[in-house]
């Protein structure tokens, strides 16, 4: 195991993604609920099946049938 | 420890700015899915012929129009564009349930039906009003009564929100 300055380091870089998990869930959980990216990629994607769904329902029922 | 809590309550603040977008955002993501619930609700009826093809037809169309408002109402949210942006296409978005309100469930002559249709809407119509509250512009208005936007308010009615031409002056 490195001892010193590189020890020291290596220790740093290691608790650095565990920092920022922890940071980014005291964040979520300070700030109530879902960041705002995470609900707007969430409602973007309701949005766009809903409108895929009814263009497909609009199709079905205009669409002749086949002879 | 008290450099620990210093520490926690300035990162807690990084996102104090971003409070009312994230507001947004999340009751834009409670409409899209209420109008998600809404069309499946509405497809149920359609298979159990309580729907006509026309009425199913009128119904989607406007859900189409509902959808692509939404999806500009979230590029608004997204680019943290201005209360009165953000107000323009809420206001897009709510003509478009206004159309599926009174052309596309008005439309139902299925009477329980309709009923049934206006109730799943009513937590589309709240998200919405969530939405109208936080931008706090005038058009559309939060008010006591409810919301307004291009010459109809929102009542409360036993069956749920209902719109009414709103009265000359009234907020």
């Amino acid at each position: 195991m490195p001892t010193g300055v590189l020890g020291t380091i290596q220790l740093i870089e290691g608790l650095i993604p565990i920092i920022t998990q922890g940071i980014a869930s005291i964040k979520a959980a300070l700030s109530g609920g879902p960041t705002a990216d995470a609900s707007l990629a969430d409602a973007d994607a309701n949005y766009a099946q809903l409108v895929a769904q009814a263009q497909a329902i609009i199709a079905a029922h205009t669409t002749p049938p086949a002879q | 420890m008290k450099k620990a809590a210093v520490l926690v309550v300035i990162l807690a603040c990084i996102g104090c700015n971003a409070s009312t977008a994230q507001k947004l955002a999340q009751a834009s993501d409670v409409f899209s899915k209420a109008l998600l619930t809404f069309q499946q609700g509405e497809q149920l009826a359609v298979q159990q012929g309580r729907i006509s093809a026309q009425e199913d037809i009128a119904i989607q169309k406007a859900l189409v129009q509902v959808g692509q408002t939404g999806l500009a109402l979230d590029k608004a949210i997204r680019a943290n564009e201005s209360a009165p942006n953000v107000a323009t296409e809420l206001n897009n978005v709510i003509d478009a349930i206004n159309t599926l309100i009174q052309q596309g469930v008005g439309g139902v002559k299925d009477a329980n039906t309709k009923l049934e249709l206006q109730t799943i809407l009513t937590g589309a119509e709240a998200a919405i009003s969530v939405i109208a509250s936080v931008v706090g512009s005038k058009s559309p208005a939060a008010s006591a009564a409810g919301i307004k936007v291009s010459g109809y308010c929102a009542v409360q009615t036993l069956q749920g929100t209902g719109w009414t031409p709103c009265l000359q002056g009234a907020n």
